[in-house]
Protein backbone atom coordinates (compact mmCIF):
# COMPACT_ATOMS: atom_id res chain seq x y z
CA UNK A 1 0.00 0.00 0.00
CA UNK A 2 1.54 3.07 -1.23
CA UNK A 3 0.23 7.54 -0.66
CA UNK A 4 -0.90 9.09 1.90
CA UNK A 5 -3.76 8.74 4.01
CA UNK A 6 -4.91 11.60 6.79
CA UNK A 7 -7.58 9.91 9.43
CA UNK A 8 -8.76 13.16 10.96
CA UNK A 9 -12.05 12.63 14.13
CA UNK A 10 -12.56 15.73 15.93
CA UNK A 11 -14.86 14.17 18.28
CA UNK A 12 -14.91 10.50 19.31
CA UNK A 13 -17.83 8.88 19.39
CA UNK A 14 -19.90 6.26 21.38
CA UNK A 15 -17.20 6.86 24.08
CA UNK A 16 -17.40 7.78 27.85
CA UNK A 17 -15.51 11.31 27.88
CA UNK A 18 -14.26 13.48 25.49
CA UNK A 19 -11.23 13.20 22.50
CA UNK A 20 -9.76 13.65 19.23
CA UNK A 21 -7.79 11.61 17.35
CA UNK A 22 -5.30 12.66 14.58
CA UNK A 23 -3.42 9.83 12.52
CA UNK A 24 -1.38 10.56 9.11
CA UNK A 25 -0.35 7.36 7.51
CA UNK A 26 2.50 7.18 5.08
CA UNK A 27 2.71 3.88 2.72
CA UNK A 28 0.92 1.77 4.59
CA UNK A 29 2.62 2.99 7.96
CA UNK A 30 1.54 5.36 10.76
CA UNK A 31 3.87 8.57 10.40
CA UNK A 32 2.27 10.41 13.05
CA UNK A 33 -0.15 10.23 15.60
CA UNK A 34 -1.73 12.51 18.18
CA UNK A 35 -4.58 11.81 20.28
CA UNK A 36 -5.84 14.17 22.83
CA UNK A 37 -8.19 14.33 25.64
CA UNK A 38 -10.36 17.88 26.19
CA UNK A 39 -12.05 16.36 28.57
CA UNK A 40 -12.35 19.20 31.19
CA UNK A 41 -10.82 18.54 34.81
CA UNK A 42 -13.14 18.18 37.94
CA UNK A 43 -10.80 17.86 40.74
CA UNK A 44 -11.71 14.89 42.23
CA UNK A 45 -8.47 14.55 44.15
CA UNK A 46 -8.43 17.90 45.73
CA UNK A 47 -11.90 18.55 46.75
CA UNK A 48 -11.57 14.52 48.56
CA UNK A 49 -9.31 16.45 50.98
CA UNK A 50 -10.80 17.48 53.71
CA UNK A 51 -13.75 15.16 53.08
CA UNK A 52 -15.01 12.51 55.87
CA UNK A 53 -13.81 8.98 54.88
CA UNK A 54 -17.20 7.69 54.57
CA UNK A 55 -18.47 10.09 52.04
CA UNK A 56 -15.32 9.17 49.63
CA UNK A 57 -17.31 6.36 47.75
CA UNK A 58 -20.39 8.45 46.93
CA UNK A 59 -18.06 11.36 45.75
CA UNK A 60 -15.85 9.03 43.56
CA UNK A 61 -18.75 7.19 42.30
CA UNK A 62 -19.45 10.01 40.15
CA UNK A 63 -16.51 9.98 38.33
CA UNK A 64 -18.07 8.29 35.71
CA UNK A 65 -21.27 7.65 34.83
CA UNK A 66 -21.10 4.85 32.71
CA UNK A 67 -18.68 2.69 35.66
CA UNK A 68 -19.53 4.29 39.15
CA UNK A 69 -19.34 1.33 41.16
CA UNK A 70 -15.44 0.81 39.69
CA UNK A 71 -14.75 4.18 41.25
CA UNK A 72 -17.26 3.90 44.53
CA UNK A 73 -15.21 0.35 45.09
CA UNK A 74 -11.80 1.44 44.50
CA UNK A 75 -12.67 4.15 47.03
CA UNK A 76 -14.11 1.91 49.49
CA UNK A 77 -10.87 -0.38 49.43
CA UNK A 78 -8.64 2.56 49.40
CA UNK A 79 -10.31 3.57 53.16
CA UNK A 80 -9.78 0.16 53.93
CA UNK A 81 -6.68 0.05 53.82
CA UNK A 82 -5.77 3.25 55.24
CA UNK A 83 -7.69 1.97 58.27
CA UNK A 84 -6.49 -1.57 58.24
CA UNK A 85 -9.57 -3.15 57.72
CA UNK A 86 -10.42 -6.45 55.35
CA UNK A 87 -13.61 -7.16 54.45
CA UNK A 88 -14.45 -10.97 53.95
CA UNK A 89 -17.46 -12.98 53.92
CA UNK A 90 -21.21 -12.75 52.84
CA UNK A 91 -20.16 -8.89 52.32
CA UNK A 92 -17.61 -9.39 50.28
CA UNK A 93 -19.94 -11.56 47.91
CA UNK A 94 -22.23 -9.10 47.75
CA UNK A 95 -19.64 -6.35 46.71
CA UNK A 96 -17.97 -9.02 44.24
CA UNK A 97 -22.23 -9.32 42.97
CA UNK A 98 -21.99 -5.29 43.05
CA UNK A 99 -18.83 -5.17 40.86
CA UNK A 100 -20.02 -8.44 38.29
CA UNK A 101 -23.70 -6.75 37.40
CA UNK A 102 -22.11 -3.39 36.50
CA UNK A 103 -19.53 -5.28 34.38
CA UNK A 104 -22.31 -7.30 32.23
CA UNK A 105 -24.12 -3.79 32.79
CA UNK A 106 -21.22 -2.08 31.17
CA UNK A 107 -20.24 -4.88 28.57
CA UNK A 108 -23.97 -5.14 27.10
CA UNK A 109 -23.72 -1.36 27.02
CA UNK A 110 -20.60 -1.32 25.00
CA UNK A 111 -21.26 -4.26 22.88
CA UNK A 112 -24.48 -3.63 21.37
CA UNK A 113 -24.86 -0.41 21.81
CA UNK A 114 -21.48 1.28 21.51
CA UNK A 115 -19.08 -0.92 19.47
CA UNK A 116 -20.89 -3.28 17.48
CA UNK A 117 -22.32 -0.66 14.93
CA UNK A 118 -18.65 -0.02 14.03
CA UNK A 119 -18.02 -3.64 13.19
CA UNK A 120 -21.37 -4.17 11.57
CA UNK A 121 -21.31 -0.57 9.27
CA UNK A 122 -23.57 1.40 10.88
CA UNK A 123 -23.05 5.15 12.69
CA UNK A 124 -25.57 4.23 15.54
CA UNK A 125 -27.32 1.48 17.23
CA UNK A 126 -30.58 3.38 16.19
CA UNK A 127 -29.42 2.36 12.62
CA UNK A 128 -28.45 -0.99 13.60
CA UNK A 129 -31.77 -1.45 15.22
CA UNK A 130 -33.50 -1.06 11.46
CA UNK A 131 -32.29 -4.36 10.61
CA UNK A 132 -31.28 -5.93 13.67
CA UNK A 133 -34.18 -4.61 16.17
CA UNK A 134 -33.02 -7.86 18.53
CA UNK A 135 -29.38 -6.13 19.09
CA UNK A 136 -30.55 -2.97 20.69
CA UNK A 137 -33.63 -4.22 22.30
CA UNK A 138 -31.82 -7.68 23.55
CA UNK A 139 -30.82 -6.75 26.59
CA UNK A 140 -34.24 -5.76 28.27
CA UNK A 141 -35.75 -9.13 26.67
CA UNK A 142 -33.10 -11.71 28.02
CA UNK A 143 -31.15 -9.76 30.39
CA UNK A 144 -33.95 -8.04 32.60
CA UNK A 145 -32.53 -4.71 34.65
CA UNK A 146 -28.74 -5.29 33.87
CA UNK A 147 -28.87 -2.39 31.62
CA UNK A 148 -30.55 0.57 33.83
CA UNK A 149 -28.13 2.24 35.58
CA UNK A 150 -30.16 4.98 36.80
CA UNK A 151 -32.79 5.00 39.45
CA UNK B 1 -44.50 11.89 6.41
CA UNK B 2 -43.91 15.80 8.61
CA UNK B 3 -40.44 16.52 9.57
CA UNK B 4 -39.22 14.66 12.65
CA UNK B 5 -38.16 17.28 15.67
CA UNK B 6 -34.20 17.28 15.81
CA UNK B 7 -32.60 15.81 18.81
CA UNK B 8 -29.63 17.19 20.08
CA UNK B 9 -27.38 16.09 23.40
CA UNK B 10 -24.74 18.20 24.22
CA UNK B 11 -21.82 17.60 26.78
CA UNK B 12 -19.90 19.84 29.08
CA UNK B 13 -18.01 19.25 32.46
CA UNK B 14 -20.04 15.74 33.35
CA UNK B 15 -19.46 12.21 33.99
CA UNK B 16 -21.80 11.32 30.77
CA UNK B 17 -24.75 9.46 33.32
CA UNK B 18 -27.04 11.69 32.65
CA UNK B 19 -27.42 11.14 28.67
CA UNK B 20 -27.07 7.61 30.05
CA UNK B 21 -30.45 7.35 30.93
CA UNK B 22 -31.44 7.72 27.33
CA UNK B 23 -29.72 4.83 26.39
CA UNK B 24 -30.99 2.79 29.10
CA UNK B 25 -34.36 3.42 27.98
CA UNK B 26 -33.66 0.44 25.71
CA UNK B 27 -36.46 -0.46 24.39
CA UNK B 28 -38.37 3.35 24.51
CA UNK B 29 -35.23 4.42 22.79
CA UNK B 30 -35.84 2.92 19.63
CA UNK B 31 -39.16 4.74 19.83
CA UNK B 32 -38.14 7.93 20.67
CA UNK B 33 -35.35 7.42 17.26
CA UNK B 34 -38.90 7.25 15.14
CA UNK B 35 -40.48 10.17 16.98
CA UNK B 36 -37.01 12.39 16.41
CA UNK B 37 -34.27 12.81 14.42
CA UNK B 38 -31.29 12.29 16.46
CA UNK B 39 -28.65 14.84 15.06
CA UNK B 40 -26.02 15.15 17.71
CA UNK B 41 -25.57 12.13 19.83
CA UNK B 42 -21.92 11.94 20.06
CA UNK B 43 -22.49 9.61 23.53
CA UNK B 44 -24.91 7.28 21.29
CA UNK B 45 -24.00 8.11 17.49
CA UNK B 46 -21.21 9.61 14.97
CA UNK B 47 -23.95 10.82 12.71
CA UNK B 48 -24.12 14.44 12.84
CA UNK B 49 -26.96 16.21 11.33
CA UNK B 50 -26.70 20.42 10.94
CA UNK B 51 -28.98 22.47 13.55
CA UNK B 52 -30.79 24.22 14.07
CA UNK B 53 -32.40 21.33 16.66
CA UNK B 54 -35.67 21.62 18.22
CA UNK B 55 -35.14 19.71 21.20
CA UNK B 56 -31.29 20.02 23.00
CA UNK B 57 -30.41 18.08 25.80
CA UNK B 58 -27.76 19.74 27.66
CA UNK B 59 -25.60 17.76 30.16
CA UNK B 60 -22.73 19.48 32.55
CA UNK B 61 -22.00 22.24 34.11
CA UNK B 62 -19.56 25.55 32.20
CA UNK B 63 -16.38 25.17 33.55
CA UNK B 64 -13.62 26.46 30.70
CA UNK B 65 -13.57 29.66 28.73
CA UNK B 66 -14.17 27.47 25.94
CA UNK B 67 -17.56 26.63 27.43
CA UNK B 68 -18.67 30.38 27.13
CA UNK B 69 -18.61 30.66 23.69
CA UNK B 70 -20.03 27.00 23.31
CA UNK B 71 -22.92 27.34 25.63
CA UNK B 72 -23.96 30.26 23.64
CA UNK B 73 -23.82 28.37 20.10
CA UNK B 74 -26.03 26.04 21.80
CA UNK B 75 -28.49 28.21 22.91
CA UNK B 76 -28.56 29.94 19.14
CA UNK B 77 -29.18 26.71 17.59
CA UNK B 78 -32.03 25.54 20.02
CA UNK B 79 -35.47 25.97 19.96
CA UNK B 80 -36.26 24.12 23.35
CA UNK B 81 -32.96 23.76 25.52
CA UNK B 82 -33.51 21.71 28.90
CA UNK B 83 -30.69 21.21 31.09
CA UNK B 84 -30.03 17.55 32.27
CA UNK B 85 -29.34 16.56 35.97
CA UNK B 86 -27.06 18.04 38.88
CA UNK B 87 -24.33 19.54 36.84
CA UNK B 88 -26.31 21.36 34.07
CA UNK B 89 -29.13 22.74 36.82
CA UNK B 90 -26.48 23.68 39.44
CA UNK B 91 -22.96 23.23 38.56
CA UNK B 92 -22.14 19.43 39.87
CA UNK B 93 -19.50 18.11 42.59
CA UNK B 94 -17.10 19.96 40.58
CA UNK B 95 -18.81 23.25 42.03
CA UNK B 96 -16.95 22.26 45.04
CA UNK B 97 -14.03 24.66 43.79
CA UNK B 98 -16.06 27.59 44.05
CA UNK B 99 -15.44 27.29 47.99
CA UNK B 100 -12.04 27.23 46.89
CA UNK B 101 -8.89 28.69 44.54
CA UNK B 102 -9.27 27.01 41.37
CA UNK B 103 -5.49 27.27 40.87
CA UNK B 104 -4.75 25.58 44.54
CA UNK B 105 -6.81 22.71 43.42
CA UNK B 106 -5.18 23.11 40.09
CA UNK B 107 -1.93 22.49 41.71
CA UNK B 108 -3.07 19.55 43.90
CA UNK B 109 -3.90 17.35 41.26
CA UNK B 110 -1.52 18.39 38.00
CA UNK B 111 2.13 18.67 37.86
CA UNK B 112 1.64 21.07 34.79
CA UNK B 113 -1.47 23.11 36.18
CA UNK B 114 -0.23 25.79 33.81
CA UNK B 115 -1.26 23.77 31.05
CA UNK B 116 -5.37 23.79 32.27
CA UNK B 117 -7.84 26.09 30.91
CA UNK B 118 -10.39 26.28 33.02
CA UNK B 119 -12.44 29.12 34.60
CA UNK B 120 -12.76 30.16 38.95
CA UNK B 121 -16.20 28.60 39.13
CA UNK B 122 -18.40 25.60 37.74
CA UNK B 123 -21.70 27.26 37.16
CA UNK B 124 -25.38 25.78 35.62
CA UNK B 125 -26.15 26.08 32.23
CA UNK B 126 -29.23 28.96 32.87
CA UNK B 127 -25.85 31.41 34.66
CA UNK B 128 -25.14 31.79 30.61
CA UNK B 129 -28.04 31.75 29.05
CA UNK B 130 -31.72 30.99 28.81
CA UNK B 131 -32.89 27.69 29.99
CA UNK B 132 -36.64 25.95 28.93
CA UNK B 133 -36.49 23.13 31.42
CA UNK B 134 -34.04 21.89 34.29
CA UNK B 135 -34.35 18.23 35.49
CA UNK B 136 -32.65 17.71 38.79
CA UNK B 137 -30.73 14.73 40.74
CA UNK B 138 -27.33 12.87 40.72
CA UNK B 139 -28.75 11.43 37.83
CA UNK B 140 -32.13 12.49 37.57
CA UNK B 141 -34.52 9.53 37.08
CA UNK B 142 -34.46 7.86 33.75
CA UNK B 143 -38.37 8.45 33.48
CA UNK B 144 -38.53 12.11 34.32
CA UNK B 145 -35.83 12.49 31.15
CA UNK B 146 -38.23 10.72 29.17
CA UNK B 147 -41.37 12.67 30.41
CA UNK B 148 -39.44 15.89 29.44
CA UNK B 149 -38.83 14.45 25.85
CA UNK B 150 -42.54 12.91 25.46
CA UNK B 151 -43.68 16.44 27.05
CA UNK B 152 -42.17 18.48 24.54
CA UNK B 153 -43.33 15.98 21.74
CA UNK B 154 -46.66 16.59 22.84
CA UNK B 155 -46.72 20.52 23.25
CA UNK B 156 -47.09 19.90 27.38
CA UNK B 157 -45.85 21.36 29.93
CA UNK B 158 -44.12 19.57 32.58
CA UNK B 159 -44.21 19.74 36.09
CA UNK B 160 -41.88 20.80 38.43
CA UNK B 161 -41.42 18.57 41.66
CA UNK B 162 -41.49 20.48 44.45
CA UNK B 163 -42.28 18.21 47.13
CA UNK B 164 -39.16 17.00 49.43
CA UNK B 165 -37.76 13.24 49.43
CA UNK B 166 -39.72 12.63 52.75
CA UNK B 167 -43.16 12.62 50.88
CA UNK B 168 -41.72 9.65 48.68
CA UNK B 169 -40.57 7.92 51.85
CA UNK B 170 -44.32 8.66 53.36
CA UNK B 171 -46.19 7.16 49.88
CA UNK B 172 -43.31 4.28 50.40
CA UNK B 173 -43.96 3.32 53.56
CA UNK B 174 -40.33 3.82 55.01
CA UNK B 175 -39.39 4.47 58.42
CA UNK B 176 -37.95 7.18 59.01
CA UNK B 177 -34.20 6.96 59.46
CA UNK B 178 -34.05 10.56 60.81
CA UNK B 179 -36.19 10.49 63.89
CA UNK B 180 -36.38 6.46 64.38
CA UNK B 181 -32.56 5.81 63.83
CA UNK B 182 -30.51 9.36 64.52
CA UNK B 183 -29.49 9.20 60.73
CA UNK B 184 -28.46 12.56 59.52
CA UNK B 185 -30.86 13.15 56.50
CA UNK B 186 -31.18 16.08 53.97
CA UNK B 187 -35.02 15.05 52.59
CA UNK B 188 -37.05 17.11 54.27
CA UNK B 189 -34.99 20.23 52.55
CA UNK B 190 -34.25 17.83 49.46
CA UNK B 191 -36.20 17.63 45.97
CA UNK B 192 -38.03 14.28 45.42
CA UNK B 193 -37.94 12.90 42.17
CA UNK B 194 -35.31 9.72 43.50
CA UNK B 195 -38.31 7.42 45.15
CA UNK B 196 -36.17 7.76 48.46
CA UNK B 197 -33.75 5.55 47.02
CA UNK B 198 -31.11 6.01 50.25
CA UNK B 199 -33.41 6.00 52.79
CA UNK B 200 -35.21 3.32 51.44
CA UNK B 201 -31.78 1.18 52.11
CA UNK B 202 -31.58 2.77 55.75
CA UNK B 203 -29.08 5.65 54.51
CA UNK B 204 -29.32 9.05 54.83
CA UNK B 205 -30.13 11.39 51.89
CA UNK B 206 -27.24 13.31 50.59
CA UNK B 207 -28.97 15.77 48.64
CA UNK B 208 -28.26 14.85 45.20
CA UNK B 209 -31.67 16.17 43.70
CA UNK B 210 -31.12 19.27 44.79
CA UNK B 211 -32.73 21.61 47.44
CA UNK B 212 -36.83 21.44 47.48
CA UNK B 213 -38.86 24.22 47.33
CA UNK B 214 -38.55 26.59 50.17
CA UNK B 215 -36.46 24.10 51.91
CA UNK B 216 -36.12 25.05 55.61
CA UNK B 217 -32.68 23.86 56.28
CA UNK B 218 -31.35 25.99 59.52
CA UNK B 219 -34.53 23.85 61.30
CA UNK B 220 -32.44 20.54 59.81
CA UNK B 221 -29.21 22.15 60.96
CA UNK B 222 -30.11 22.64 64.21
CA UNK B 223 -32.17 19.09 64.62
CA UNK B 224 -28.68 17.80 63.27
CA UNK B 225 -26.35 19.43 66.00
CA UNK B 226 -28.84 19.64 68.92
CA UNK B 227 -30.52 15.70 68.73
CA UNK B 228 -27.67 14.06 66.52
CA UNK B 229 -24.67 15.97 67.74
CA UNK B 230 -23.10 16.92 64.63
CA UNK B 231 -20.84 19.31 65.05
CA UNK B 232 -20.80 23.18 62.34
CA UNK B 233 -18.26 21.12 60.42
CA UNK B 234 -20.47 17.86 59.91
CA UNK B 235 -22.72 20.70 58.77
CA UNK B 236 -20.76 22.56 56.83
CA UNK B 237 -20.26 19.19 54.70
CA UNK B 238 -23.69 17.72 54.76
CA UNK B 239 -24.41 21.08 52.61
CA UNK B 240 -21.57 20.97 50.55
CA UNK B 241 -21.89 18.12 48.56
CA UNK B 242 -23.54 17.60 45.14
CA UNK B 243 -25.49 20.80 45.49
CA UNK B 244 -23.07 23.15 47.01
CA UNK B 245 -23.52 25.36 44.62
CA UNK B 246 -27.37 25.85 44.71
CA UNK B 247 -28.30 28.85 46.96
CA UNK B 248 -30.12 27.31 49.34
CA UNK B 249 -27.35 25.11 50.34
CA UNK B 250 -23.94 27.24 49.94
CA UNK B 251 -26.21 29.70 51.82
CA UNK B 252 -26.64 27.43 54.96
CA UNK B 253 -23.03 25.37 54.23
CA UNK B 254 -21.61 29.08 54.39
CA UNK B 255 -23.47 29.77 57.90
CA UNK B 256 -21.91 26.83 59.37
CA UNK B 257 -18.69 27.93 57.95
CA UNK B 258 -18.25 31.56 59.37
CA UNK B 259 -19.97 31.11 62.46
CA UNK B 260 -17.02 29.50 64.04
CA UNK B 261 -14.98 32.84 63.83
CA UNK B 262 -12.88 31.35 61.37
Amino acid sequence: MTGKKTIKVDYLARVEGEGRLYLRIRDGRVAESRFAIFEPPRFFEAFLRGRRFTEAPDLTARICGICPVAYQMSATHAMEQALGVKVEGPLRDLRRLLYCGEWIESHALHVFLLHAPDFLGYQDAFQMARDHPVMVAFPSRTLPGTMSSCP
Amino acid sequence: MARRPKLAVWKFTSCDGCQLCLLDLEEELLTLAEKLQIAYFMEASRAVARGPYDLSLVEGSVSTPEHLQQIQRVRRASRFLVAIGTCAASGGIQALRNFAAVEDYAAQVYDRPELLKVLAESTPVSQHVPVDLELHGCPPNKHQVLDAVVAFLHGRRLPQESASVCLECKRRGNICVLTAHGVPCLGPVTRAGCGALCPTYHRGCYGCFGPKETPNTSSLSRWFSQRLGQSEADLVRAFRQFYANAKAFKKESEAHEYIKGG
